[in-house]
């Protein structure tokens, strides 16, 4: 266990740390906190940053969510239909370029400063890398295997449910875990924009009072949550895909 | 009927396994994103005409690309395009040096690497915009917060990229340059290097989205100028088709930005393209 920890990565955190909280105590500005200042913060204000990042990662679970449950069918269908491919690919080609942030004006103007605007515009974000991996994935799905869903009497609709969906669930997942942390980060650049509540929010009231400590432990906050959900998609990500590993671990042998 | 639907499809999957695709109404592939782009434009004046949305808010094509042309002429548009694109490209272009330099230096030296792993581990989830805030305290407003926040941006998907491209270098070719006496730093920069800039452009080409993205966030939430704070000031004051304009022109801009990526990418890297091409013939 001892020798599995990573002592330089370690070590290089708690120097930049000390080195930190030492010119900070050097320095002894207000504008200027040390880390264990941050830390203070970090700690009083708890409840408050529970609350608030709880609110800005149920929005990311939304516009993640409805994008899971409306581009991975959508990207199958793409994939296993290139008639309809042709004609669809360029018009994503044509709005991918579009950073997703720039839409905040108009979903402003359409559905206010809510949860709502909030929310379209993480589900715009979080799309692309979902669809566009769903599509690639159906593309280089073995055709042996449509074949023989085929051969079996499968309908179109059951194969792209039992065999393409498996079949590129390996790729998906990759596409899932950029969509995640694209929604996580979206989620909190529009609670700056569109200023209501969550941890942007935050964020940006602590910009305005000059309380930089706690600015600096909302920034903290964002990167834990972050952390800890960039950690649950790899372990479902594990979960879910045993058996590709556990094949692809016998094909390497 | 049913068998010969199942053998027309079956002959196409053959067909398509081969490369070929026979269709019967075939368009021209440079036609069918014409096709689609008409398309939408269609959809959307379709959807203005039903009237059931307000035309301030959502105007009609013409409208639109009347805005667009209008501001091709205008020096203010150009004086933002500028400013926003040299603000990413100046962004990228240092994460793109410091990042690949870091890399260098972490497959030289293990204990950097090492050093760096946990950091760039937590900075990578870090959205840029979060920075924004205590950055203008700390930079001001000037040039000096945009490099920051979009070089932020960048930086560590490349820095990345690079570390895991550097990684991959095969021990054959490792090997055979130590054998030709290549130093350490020789052997890195003559053939790991080299070997490895397929893949870092891969990275290169995601931090230039991110470097739009981040500048124009950065502008939004600085709200000084370039054409993110252009973007929030013609929503404010309802000149929306103007609005609409400047997203189809940062819609171009990150066109035209993954474009040059992909032609620099083929100038430093274009061997490989044509060495998987003689492979794969």
């Amino acid at each position: 266990m001892l020798q599995r920890l990573n002592w330089p990565g370690l070590l290089f955190m708690a120097a930049l740390l000390l080195a930190w909280e030492l010119s900070a105590r050097a320095v002894a500005s207000p504008s200027y906190p040390g880390f264990a200042t941050v830390l203070q913060s970090l700690v009083g204000d708890a409840p408050v940053f529970f609350e608030q990042i709880g609110i800005t990662l149920a929005r990311a679970a939304a516009g993640f969510g409805l994008a899971l449950v409306t581009m991975l069918p959508l990207g199958i269908f793409i994939g296993r239909t290139p008639k309809v491919g042709q004609y669809l690919e360029p018009a994503i080609d044509l709005l991918r370029p579009l950073p997703p942030l720039a839409i905040v004006p108009v979903a402003m103007l359409f559905a206010g400063t809510g949860s709502a605007a909030k929310i379209s515009v993480i589900y715009y974000s979080a799309c692309f890398p979902l669809l566009l991996n769903a599509i690639d994935a159906t593309r280089a799905t073995h055709p042996l295997l449509v074949n023989v869903g085929r051969s079996i009497g499968l309908s179109r609709l059951e194969i792209m449910r039992s065999i393409d969906l498996p079949a590129a669930l390996p790729q998906i997942m990759s596409g899932v875990r950029l969509s995640v942390a694209l929604s996580l980060l979206i989620s909190v650049s529009a609670e700056m924009l569109l200023s209501t509540d969550g941890i942007g929010n935050y964020l940006m009231r602590a910009q305005e009072q000059f309380r930089i400590a706690a600015g600096l432990a909302g920034i903290t906050v964002v990167a834990l949550a972050s952390l800890a959900v960039n950690t649950v998609v790899r372990r479902v990500e594990q979960r879910l895909l045993a058996w590709h590993h556990a094949r692809q671990g016998l094909a390497s042998n | 009927m049913n068998v010969t639907l199942g053998t027309r499809r079956d002959a196409r999957a053959v067909a398509t396994v081969g490369g070929h695709e026979s269709r019967r109404f075939a368009l021209p592939a440079w036609a069918r994103p014409l096709v689609t782009l008409l398309g939408l434009l269609l959809l959307w004046q379709a959807v203005v005409l039903t009237g059931r949305i307000p035309q301030e808010y959502l105007p009609g094509v013409p409208a639109i690309a009347a805005a667009f042309v209008a501001q091709l002429g205008a020096r203010e548009f150009w004086a933002g395009e500028a400013l926003t694109m040299s603000r990413a490209i100046g962004g990228l272009l240092l994460a793109t040096l410091s990042g690949v330099g870091f890399a260098l230096l972490g497959a030289r030296h293990r204990v950097v690497q090492r050093a760096l792993a946990p950091l760039s581990q937590i900075m990578l989830s870090l959205p840029p915009a979060a920075l924004v805030p205590l950055s203008i305290f700390a930079l001001g407003l000037g040039a000096a917060l945009y490099t920051f926040i979009i070089w932020f941006a960048c930086v560590w998907t490349i820095y990345a990229s690079a570390v895991s491209a550097l990684e991959a270098s095969e021990p054959v070719q490792r090997h055979a340059a130590r054998s030709f006496g290549y130093g350490a730093w020789e052997c890195l920069w003559r053939v790991r290097l080299p070997a490895a800039w397929p893949e870092i452009f891969t990275g290169i080409r995601i931090a230039a989205a991110g470097s739009l993205m981040a500048a124009v966030a950065a502008e939004m939430l600085a709200g000084t100028d370039g054409l993110g704070f252009m973007l929030y000031d013609t929503a404010f004051s309802l000149r929306i088709p103007e609005m609409f304009a400047l997203l189809a022109v940062m819609g171009l801009n990150g066109v035209a930005l993954n474009g040059v990526v992909v032609r620099l990418r083929r100038r430093v890297a274009g061997w490989h393209d044509e060495l998987a091409k003689m492979a794969g013939a």
